[in-house]
């Protein structure tokens, strides 16, 4: 690399990422610690098994395709064609070592300067986008614990990690997305990118896969499994708290020169950091808001559900949610209140929907997750109504332009929240599940979710422990019978 | 057959760095290989396990593996 202050940006960014990827391992930490305290003894280490292997396999596949999909797709390629992304190819040289200066057949449709670049920060960009891949996939897999198979589980994951997620993240969490050019679509921390697809793609299999084994009495009165740990899920959500410090930090561009890098004027240089849509924040105002919504989600979490653990940690998770789609721009006490307002809409729809559609969503996904995001996009387009969406566009909005592009609106958000949730979350993760379903690759026999998933094939967690009945223990001896 | 570094005398006009470049594709499609041939043996696999999970408590009923929850053991002793 030439220039000094290029260098420093570059290597400085390069490093940023990496940190970030750091801290993003522990929510999938989190997850893992949540829903083995979630699943009853006799599903522990079959619920483990099944989250954890879905890195291997994101990863591989995030590899071969994903990554590429965010740089193809933002275009719509129905309608806008496929754009070119040498670099993002499997096989491409710049998906390995590199030290950026000898041009090959792979990167002479680069500049030397991008060939520079994309040596340097392809893997670690690659890394940050393939975690946000992980905790999508991972969000599914809390759902459905205690009765999915691993098999199937697996291959819900690499669609929802590999290819649904990152086509929604090229349309609508990229500067060049159309959602973004045309509806004005803007989600700086995902809450529908990420969230609301995943909550979507929860549901989606839920429908198919069905409750587990004693979740409704025979009225369809919704009982109340008792978790292995309520220790354990508490400390899960606390790591994936701490992981998501990550995230936010990865969703940002850390240092660019927002006069020459993105407005493409000259004049004197002003670094910033942006979100991915090139347009300006600070990590330090995304801090103000990050614990804020945190703190709005704790304390309404703990009202609504008078204190019951679960529901209060789950509230400041779903606070952050609700909150991420405008927190780059929020005052904090805005933050606050939104994400206040997105926990009671959590709460109130996972009960709802139980009791209506007796869904049986085991750690409360798809409302933390699915409904919170939903509704933090769509009030997003309430309170950022107005702002430039982005400051490169070469399109017109749909919903009204400023400044010469799209600007965020409240009908763009919605039609992009139901786009995320139901379109490339419920249905394709619906279908899938149904061929899965189909060829009997889904749900475990019966006779072992009773006898639990660890019975034959693992052995007991805590082998040197007692075993103690609970209610459902009944529950199952009566459905053993045939009850 | 060349690992392809032979000195890093000459850093900036370097390109890839990692032994035997120009097989990426080769490479590419046995990941591609080893993906979905560990999916085939991870499903066969997983069926195995419920199909003889079955068979064990149509041998011994299912009060019986009820009774040595999460006890492997003694499930598959019978007891």
């Amino acid at each position: 690399m030439s220039g000094q202050l290029d260098s420093l940006v570059v290597i400085f960014t390069e490093f940023y990422y990496w940190v970030t990827v750091v801290m993003m391992f522990l929510i999938h930490v989190g997850f893992c610690v949540y829903e083995v305290g979630a699943s009853r003894r006799k599903n522990i280490q079959h619920t483990l098994m099944k989250n954890t292997m879905l890195i291997p396999l994101v990863t591989i596949t995030f590899f071969y395709f994903g990554w590429w999909i965010y740089f193809a797709f933002p275009h719509f390629p129905l309608i806008g064609g496929f754009l070119d992304a040498p670099f993002a190819l499997p096989w491409s040289e710049l998906m390995g070592v590199h030290m950026g200066g000898a041009v090959s057949v792979q990167t002479e449709s680069l500049t030397a300067d991008d060939t520079m670049f994309w040596a340097r920060i392809n893997g670690v960009f690659w890394a940050a986008f393939l975690l946000f891949s992980w905790t999508t996939a991972s969000i599914v897999s809390g759902a459905v614990i205690e009765r999915i198979k691993t098999q199937g589980f697996v291959l819900v994951a690499v669609l929802v990690g590999s290819v649904t997620w990152i086509i929604d993240a090229a349309w609508g969490w990229s500067w060049n997305g159309w959602m973004v050019q045309l509806w004005g679509y803007h989600d700086a921390y995902a809450s529908s990118v990420v969230h609301g697809i995943a909550g979507g793609s929860a549901l989606g299999v839920l429908a198919v896969l069905g409750p587990r084994l004693g979740k409704f009495a025979p009225d369809g009165t919704p009982r109340d499994i008792p978790q292995n740990s309520p220790w354990f899920v508490t400390v899960g959500l606390f790591l994936i708290y701490t992981g998501f410090w990550g995230f936010y930090a990865a969703c940002n561009i850390p240092i660019i020169d927002f006069t020459s890098g993105v407005m493409g004027t000259e004049g004197e240089a002003f670094f910033t950091a942006t979100n991915i849509y090139l347009t300006p924040t600070s990590l330090s105002g995304i801090t103000f808001n990050f614990l804020m919504s945190l703190s709005g989600g704790l304390l309404a979490g703990y009202l609504i559900s008078r204190g019951n653990p679960f529901w209060s940690y789950s509230g400041g998770l779903a606070g952050i949610i609700t909150a991420s789609a405008g927190n780059d721009l929020y005052h904090p006490i805005e933050a606050m209140i939104v994400a206040m307002v997105g926990v009671w809409i959590a709460y109130k729809m996972h009960y709802w929907v139980e009791r209506k559609f007796k869904i049986d969503d085991a750690v409360g996904a798809v409302a933390v997750h699915g409904y919170a995001g939903f509704a933090g996009t769509v009030i997003a387009g309430f309170l950022l109504w107005g702002y430039p969406s982005n400051v490169a566009g070469d399109a017109m909005g749909w919903f009204g332009n400023v400044d010469g592009v799209a600007q965020i609106n409240p009908l763009g958000q919605f039609l992009g929240a139901v786009l995320m949730f139901w379109g490339l979350g419920f249905i394709p993760c619906w279908v899938l599940a149904k061929v899965l379903d189909g060829l009997g690759w889904l749900r475990v026999p019966r006779e072992v979710e009773l006898a639990g998933l660890d019975t034959h094939d693992y052995g007991d967690a805590f082998p040197y422990h007692a075993y103690r009945d609970t209610s459902m223990e009944e529950v199952d001896r009566e459905l053993a019978k045939g009850g | 057959m060349s690992t392809n570094v032979e000195s890093w005398s000459d850093l900036a006009s370097m390109g890839a760095v990692y032994p035997f470049p120009g097989i990426e594709w080769a490479l590419a499609l046995a990941g591609v290989i080893i993906w979905v041939a560990w999916h085939i043996w991870q499903i066969q696999s997983e069926n195995g396990e419920y199909d003889a999970a079955l068979r064990r408590y149509n041998e011994v009923g299912l009060d019986q593996a009820l009774d040595h929850r999460g006890r492997h053991d003694a499930v598959m002793e019978g007891r």
